[in-house]
């Protein structure tokens, strides 16, 4: 188990910046999430840690060894794709083994370690049926088997969850997210949704362009982003300018009040939407000077229930408004 | 009447043209008189007997021979091919497409003028007959395994040699134990349609042969020179159930049914 | 709901190696055989049709003379428009009757629609002389059409349906509709089955969502299966030297009787390369037509 280290390193097609400059180190067992939008150069960086292309420039060092003109099969890694790539001829159990029998293990041990392994992902006696005989949620566990029971020195995960449905996601998240905790593999994650990057990471690397605009823990990026993407992309997010500066506030932080509150930050604003989420209720406000803003206030009962039309008070705590920090150099 | 009942009865008198012929031609084997009667009258194995003396054997046997190797060896050379075309982008790839087409969409009794020209012209007149006839059914029937190689390629799941490399398979090792067992089924393919087409090859056939070394098929149409004879339909149903029982055996097998638009000349 | 493969196996897949060199160890061995066997060929049949002959051996003299012979002597003139229409009526018919049975095929919900389907393709696996012969014996003196057209009253003596251009027609029609078959169906397949609903939907009949919305989008397929039976029927030789005669002679039995008796080698080249041209342009034709989904 070693620490990933990224210096520097872009990948471009032509005129087309994928990766425009990353820098990132990944400690040992740690796991790391590469969180971002479609198109924001996430994958690209996958891509270019396993070796499945090369970089355009910069470096990538693998336990403090620089890998970058190293094929993937000489990388000892374990990736697990989107649509997980079993092999449709070979069994589970044969899938797992495949790193193995590369790797030149004998009978014995890849047995042993099959079985190890479809034991971890809960799919023990599973492993004499094919892909096509599998629900999607084994296929996975049987992504992420075959490439852990070849103990690689970097996981790799591209959006494994995304093909799952959304009870099995949240199910999976942990499970994974456990998973790697016990086997302190050092990983990294990347997706779209920033619930999960939330739940299961150490950190994570809000990506951005093909940049990095922000490494942190997940209550670092939520609850201090350093940019306004950053605050935008991650929940929901009131902005407020204030002068120069930009006041951003959550809308579990904003409370709504008929009267006047004493301190802190407060507008008057007319609800224009109710919507009823079940766990919580969403109020969509417009404010006096126009601005829009969204309260959310957990379903518990005792809250006060607002109608649409009823003029209130949108209000936060001083130490609930968080300031966006102006452009860094 | 509802159209989809109009549309059943037209299908089945098109299947009647269809079948018909053969259905006929299968009878009429059975003919105790030597005349095409049908529905036949009377009931005799004789002409079946002649079927299997070495007179119709021999061009049997022959084409028999002669499809297992052109399937064989135009298969294997289909393979290099396949992936070339299938799977490297390179300067004069629609050039070689074409030309690997070729034989295809070219009638192939031009091709079997073209080969006796070139026999005779090399001096090697001597080759005209098995040798000849196997370099022509190559030629013709290598499109067939191209064809359906490359359909297998292109349908691999995307990500699956990524991920063999990145569980340790060099290059080699994954082309090996990934991609090959995964086109097995457009190889045999390949090779179930060359074997087919070079067995019931005529047009190039004709101008490749010698005496004593011919195709059954040349060997029919000669007789039909000499007008009917029920021996000639009886090896006309042999002719039809050898690839039959083939591509019935294939399919249970491997399936065939990916292939079946691979199947069609010029397409 | 389209299933997302991931952006990596997208991006560069293995399996595509963008290497601008063409790999000479894969093709090297196929690429002899074709050149040497198929191209050096056609190439000798293109130099032999603009040489003179003269006693059935090739001069070194160039020459137009063989094209201009083939052009100006009525008998092969005949065999042109001969060919083209036998070529044209086979297209015509087997689109005809292709289309109905394709259409059947492909939405047919019979638990024999596999078999149906290999019933209708079997006729392939026999050679075109053994599906000519079925005719032969269907179509002459004594044969199958004339013994029930006598029974049944409709003519007082043997009619000769062949040899004819008529038989050779049959035939021809007879023996390449599996290939019509087969292109239409392709075109078929490829249209969406949502469409008839949403057209009956708005209120269109059967009849009125076959004509309006099915035939018009399966026109490729209509084209793509005229094209290849009228050019497969052009260069047939078998059906026409069967179920045809000296009269009714078309481009490939006269190129036999150049090559094998009469032995006037630049002739027949020059018969070859006619062929072959119209056999290229029909390609260039139906690729121009068809949406090809080829894997090549």
């Amino acid at each position: 188990m070693a620490e990933l280290r990224l210096a520097a390193l872009e990948k471009r097609y032509g005129a087309t910046v994928a990766v425009a400059g990353i820098d990132l180190a990944v400690r040992e067992g740690e796991f790391m999430t590469l969180l971002g939008p479609s198109g924001c150069g996430k994958t690209t960086t996958l891509g270019l840690i396993a070796g499945f292309f090369a970089p355009s420039a910069g470096s990538i060092q693998i336990g403090g060894r620089p890998v970058a003109e190293l094929p993937p099969f000489r990388r000892d890694i374990g990736v697990v794709f989107q649509d997980y790539a079993l092999f449709p001829h070979l069994t589970a159990a044969e899938n797992v083994a495949f790193g193995l029998r590369m790797r030149k293990l004998s009978a014995a041990e890849i047995s042993t370690r099959v079985r190890e392994a479809l034991d971890l992902v809960q799919l023990a006696g599973l492993g004499e049926r094919r892909p096509l005989e599998l629900s999607g949620g084994q296929r996975q566990r049987v992504a992420l088997a075959r490439a852990l029971v070849i103990r690689p020195t970097v996981l790799l995960l591209d959006e494994p969850l995304s093909n799952l449905d959304l009870k099995l996601r949240e199910e999976m998240r942990v499970e994974i997210a456990t998973l790697q905790r016990r086997l302190g593999i050092t990983t990294v994650f990347v997706t779209h949704d920033q619930g999960e990057a939330l739940v299961m990471s150490d950190r994570i690397a809000v990506m951005n362009a093909g940049r990095i605009e922000q490494v942190g823990t997940p209550s670092d990026i939520y609850e201090r982003p350093a940019t306004r993407f950053v605050a935008e992309f991650i929940g929901r997010m009131n902005f407020f300018a204030d002068g120069t500066r930009t006041l951003a506030i959550r809308p579990e932080r904003a409370r709504l009040s008929l009267q006047a509150p004493g301190e802190g930050f407060a507008r008057r604003g007319t609800v224009k939407q109710v919507l009823y989420l079940g766990g919580a209720l969403e109020y969509r406000l417009e404010l006096e000077g126009g601005e829009r803003a969204i309260v959310e206030v957990p379903n518990d009962g005792d809250a006060v229930h607002y109608a649409e039309g009823a003029i209130v008070w949108f209000s936060a705590a001083r130490e609930s408004c968080y300031e966006i920090p102006a452009r860094r150099p | 009447m509802k159209p989809w009942s109009a549309l059943r009865a037209v299908v089945i008198a098109i299947y009647v043209f269809m079948l018909g012929p053969i259905v006929i031609t299968a009878a009429v084997s059975f003919n105790q008189s030597n005349r095409s009667q049908f529905p036949p009258r009377g009931f005799s194995l004789q002409w079946w007997h002649r079927a299997f003396s070495a007179e119709w054997l021999d061009p049997l046997v022959f084409s028999l021979k002669l499809a297992l190797l052109a399937a064989l060896i135009s298969t294997l050379l289909a393979l290099p091919l396949a992936f070339a075309l299938a799977r490297h982008r390179f300067p004069g790839r629609a050039a070689l497409t074409a030309l690997t087409l070729g034989p295809l969409m070219l009638p192939a009794l031009v091709t079997g003028v073209g080969l006796l020209q070139l026999f005779q012209y090399a001096g090697a007149r001597e080759y005209i007959g098995f040798t000849a006839l196997l370099v022509g059914h190559v030629v013709i029937c290598l499109p067939f395994a191209v064809r359906t190689i490359a359909i297998s390629l292109h349908t691999l799941p995307p990500n699956i040699e990524l991920a063999a490399a990145s569980l340790g398979a060099s290059r080699a090792a994954a082309l090996w134990h990934v991609v090959l067992p995964l086109i097995k089924t457009g190889i045999v393919a390949g090779a179930v349609f060359a074997f087919v087409h070079s067995f019931t090859d005529v047009n190039l056939s004709l101008f490749l042969v010698r005496p004593g070394e011919q195709p059954i098929t040349v060997k029919i149409l000669g007789f039909l020179e000499y007008g009917f004879a029920p021996t000639l339909a009886a090896v006309s149903v042999i002719t039809l159930l050898v690839p039959l029982a083939l591509v019935a055996s294939v399919e249970r097998v491997s399936g065939l049914g990916d292939f079946i638009y691979a199947a069609r000349e010029r397409g | 709901m389209a299933r997302d493969h991931g952006v990596i196996g997208s991006a560069a897949p293995a399996a595509a190696r963008q290497s601008e060199r063409l790999p000479w160890l894969l093709v090297a061995a196929p690429l002899a055989v074709l050149l040497l066997f198929f191209a050096l060929p056609n190439a000798l049949l293109l130099s032999a049709s603009v040489l003179k002959s003269e006693a059935q051996q090739l001069t070194n003299e160039l020459t137009l003379e063989n094209y201009s012979f083939l052009f100006t002597r009525p008998l092969y003139i005949w065999a042109f428009l001969r060919t083209f229409i036998v070529g044209i009526s086979v297209g015509v018919i087997d689109v005809v009757l292709g289309y109905p049975l394709a259409y059947f095929l492909v939405r047919t919900r019979s638990r024999w629609k596999g078999l149906l389907i290999a019933l209708a393709l079997a006729p392939l696996l026999a050679s075109v002389v053994v599906r000519t012969y079925g005719w032969y014996i269907i179509l002459n003196r004594f044969g199958v059409a004339n013994d029930l057209l006598l029974g049944l009253g409709l003519i007082n003596e043997r009619v000769a349906f062949m040899p004819s251009t008529g038989a050779i027609i049959v035939g021809l029609a007879h023996a390449l509709l599996p290939y019509t078959v087969l292109t239409i169906m392709g075109s078929l397949q490829g249209i969406n089955p949502n469409l008839e609903l949403a057209a009956m939907s708005l209120g269109a009949s059967r009849a009125r969502t076959f004509f309006d919305v099915v035939l018009p989008l399966s026109f490729p397929g209509i084209a793509g299966g005229f094209i290849l039976a009228f050019s497969i029927a052009i260069s047939a030789y078998a059906t026409p030297a069967i179920l045809g005669g000296p009269a009714t002679q078309v481009m490939a039995t006269a190129i036999y009787g150049f090559m094998t008796q009469l032995l006037d080698w630049s002739i027949g080249a020059a018969l070859a390369v006619i062929l072959v041209v119209c056999a290229v342009a029909l390609a260039y034709a139906a690729a121009r037509l068809g949406a090809r989904q080829g894997a090549l």
